[in-house]
């Protein structure tokens, strides 16, 4: 364990030294020049909304919105910090003096991955606590439900983390870069081929985006963050005609499960890729 | 020698990588190498001869195809005896945002020693290998054969008993190269086992008790350096009148006889041969201007072996002692 406390130690300094931590400040400086963007919540700025019932709205949309930043923004660093992180380190030949130590690869890995996971654990609370105090400065609302979201978008950073790492295990920067790029975009196709599915009445483009919604479960895991957010929660799935009988936005147990294992297999295999490679 | 005696013990190691379409690349071939204990040992061979490949494969870094390798009487990989192994690797790159201090702390952490022994070794190595002044100072500020001593303070920290070096001195200064001749005699005093991975022969020949010539993944030759040495010698002479039957005579005497104008090179097995040497001269009425006893160097052995280039040379063998070769001295 002091092994891996020690390589994830000195995976933050190196984070650091790289200017991570700029990255992290200047898109928390977004928040907090949004927050600081004067726009005064005004009765009748809805057709029919009391101030209050405006600013619960407008509380639950930023909500909303701010969560999927905090999502993107913490995807693209962890794919940023985490493409060629291992195979970076073994091209430089940094990895051969490590290696023959009396630690096991699996404590490097590890102890990379804890690093990584520190520096982007540090950066979503930063942002996720200037996203808070910018909607109660705006319109003097918290919404409680906006904690579980954020949680929920939490799934983001460490799937693409544990994703890219895991390529990093055998591929180049570039690669596991594009890797997890690739991922994405095919984890994007999930709810427009859903939506398309039910205009088109096609049973085949529904049962592609399911499968699709396996290969990459980023669909899932926004489903995950609309329920934490509750009524603030906005998932275009939601708008798309349900089958009688379904929901739209269908979240269960068994998802967040496959979540789980889906980091936890990504975090096997990258191991043992990183296991049986030589150096 | 039983397994504990030894400090490195290889049987029938092997590495096959695939190459273009499939084709594979043996960089080692069934190496079998025994390193006993409290010896300094030198691993030579030419570019590819997989000297680099064999250690890394005993230090974990690259999986062996085939074959097993024990170090300190432990399999290669147990954690135990890599606790007790110091490595410098030829292409070393550190972590250089860390100072001297911090990057022999973090080495001392991955060691598993304690802070007590980190704060009183560090200073220690530091010294060792000159750097104490600089301890303060990034790894990135060092020059590259600063950043070597500073690998080679890291690779002795933990004062392991078994040193692996790998071209240690390659980025080194002659006044480096001294400093760590002493550094490995030092280790060599103290009863450690260095292995030391060089292109330098004289440095291995002042430094080893023992080395291996590996070519194409295959050990040519191991022995201690001074049986190894002591199987060849050459007479350098100056002979006037060199006629026919002298050279006859000599060809019947020596193993390999060079003849360029008045100089001839004799290649004898052993140091008796020389007063034959000068009697079959003087008696075929040759006069003897002077005569050199020169004795091979590694250098010489290195390269005779590597382009003979047989695994199991028959012993003193220079080739054979026919017709005289016209050449010039061999220095």
């Amino acid at each position: 364990m002091n092994g891996v406390l020690t390589l994830a130690g000195l995976t933050i300094r190196e984070a650091m030294r790289k200017k991570v931590f700029i990255a992290s400040l200047l898109i928390a400086a977004i928040f907090v020049f949004w927050a600081l963007v004067p726009m005064p919540v005004r009765p009748g700025m809805m057709t029919g909304g009391d101030l209050a019932h405006t600013r619960d709205f407008i509380s639950k949309l930023f909500a909303w919105l701010g969560c999927g930043m905090i999502k993107f923004f913490s995807s693209v660093l962890a794919v940023t910090l985490a493409a060629g992180s291992i195979s970076a380190e073994v091209d430089k030949g940094v990895l051969s003096v490590v290696v023959p130590k009396p630690i096991s690869r699996v404590s490097i890995y590890f102890g990379k991955w804890l690093g990584l996971l520190t520096i982007l654990g540090a950066s979503v609370i930063l942002w996720s606590t200037l996203l808070i105090l910018g909607i109660w400065h705006k319109t003097g609302h918290f919404h409680p439900h906006i904690l579980l979201g954020l949680l929920a978008t939490c799934l983001f950073p460490l799937l693409f983390l544990t994703l890219t790492l895991c390529f990093s295990s055998f591929a180049s920067f570039a690669l596991s870069a594009g890797l997890s790029l690739i991922a994405a975009g095919v984890a994007l196709a999930e709810d427009i081929l859903f939506n398309l599915g039910r205009m088109l009445d096609s049973t085949v483009l529904d049962t592609i985006s399911r499968v699709v919604g396996y290969i990459v479960p980023l669909g899932k895991m926004n489903h995950w963050i609309t329920r934490g957010l509750g009524d603030a929660g906005m998932d275009m799935s939601a708008f798309a005609p349900g089958r009688p009988g379904e929901s739209a936005i269908a979240t269960n147990y068994a998802d967040l499960a496959y979540i789980i294992g889906y980091i936890v297999v990504s975090t096997i295999i990258g191991v043992l890729v990183f296991q049986k490679r030589d150096l | 020698m039983s397994d504990g005696q030894l400090a490195i013990s290889t049987e029938h190691l092997r590495k096959e990588y695939k190459g273009a379409f499939g084709k594979p690349f043996v960089a080692v071939h069934d190496l079998s190498l025994s390193v006993p204990r409290g010896h300094v040992f030198g691993l030579l061979g030419p570019n590819g001869a997989g000297k680099t490949t064999t250690i890394n494969m005993l230090l974990g870094n690259i999986y062996p195809t085939g074959g097993s390798a024990q170090l300190l009487g432990k399999r290669a990989g147990d954690h135990s005896a890599r606790a007790k192994i110091g490595f410098l690797p030829e292409k070393f790159q550190f972590h250089e945002f860390l100072t001297a201090e911090e990057f022999l702390d973090l080495h001392g952490k991955l060691y598993g020693m304690s802070a007590d022994a980190r704060k009183k070794r560090i200073p220690e190595v530091l010294a060792l290998v000159g750097l104490l002044d600089r301890r303060k100072s990034k790894l990135k500020e060092f020059s590259k054969g600063m950043q070597q001593r500073a690998g080679l303070a890291q690779a002795i920290l933990n004062d392991p008993d078994l040193v692996i070096l790998d071209e240690p001195t390659s980025a080194l200064d002659p006044v480096g190269r001294r400093d760590v001749r002493e550094i490995v005699n030092h280790l060599k005093e103290n009863g450690k086992t260095v292995v030391l991975n060089s292109h330098l022969l004289s440095e291995i020949e002042m430094t080893c008790d023992e080395v291996a010539i590996l070519r194409g993944g295959q050990i040519l030759r191991q022995g201690k350096i001074d049986d190894l040495l002591a199987a060849a010698t050459t007479v350098r002479m100056r002979v006037l009148n060199i006629t026919a039957p002298l050279i006859a005579a000599l060809q019947g005497i020596a193993v390999t006889v060079a003849v360029n104008g008045e100089f001839v090179d004799a290649g004898i097995r052993d140091e008796n041969t020389i007063p034959e040497i000068v009697s079959a001269i003087v008696g075929t009425g040759g006069r003897l201007m002077s005569l050199i006893p020169v004795r091979e160097t590694l250098e010489d052995l290195f390269v005779r072996i590597i382009q003979d280039g047989q695994a199991t040379p028959p012993p003193q063998a220079w080739g054979p002692p026919a017709a005289p070769v016209q050449g010039g001295p061999r220095r």
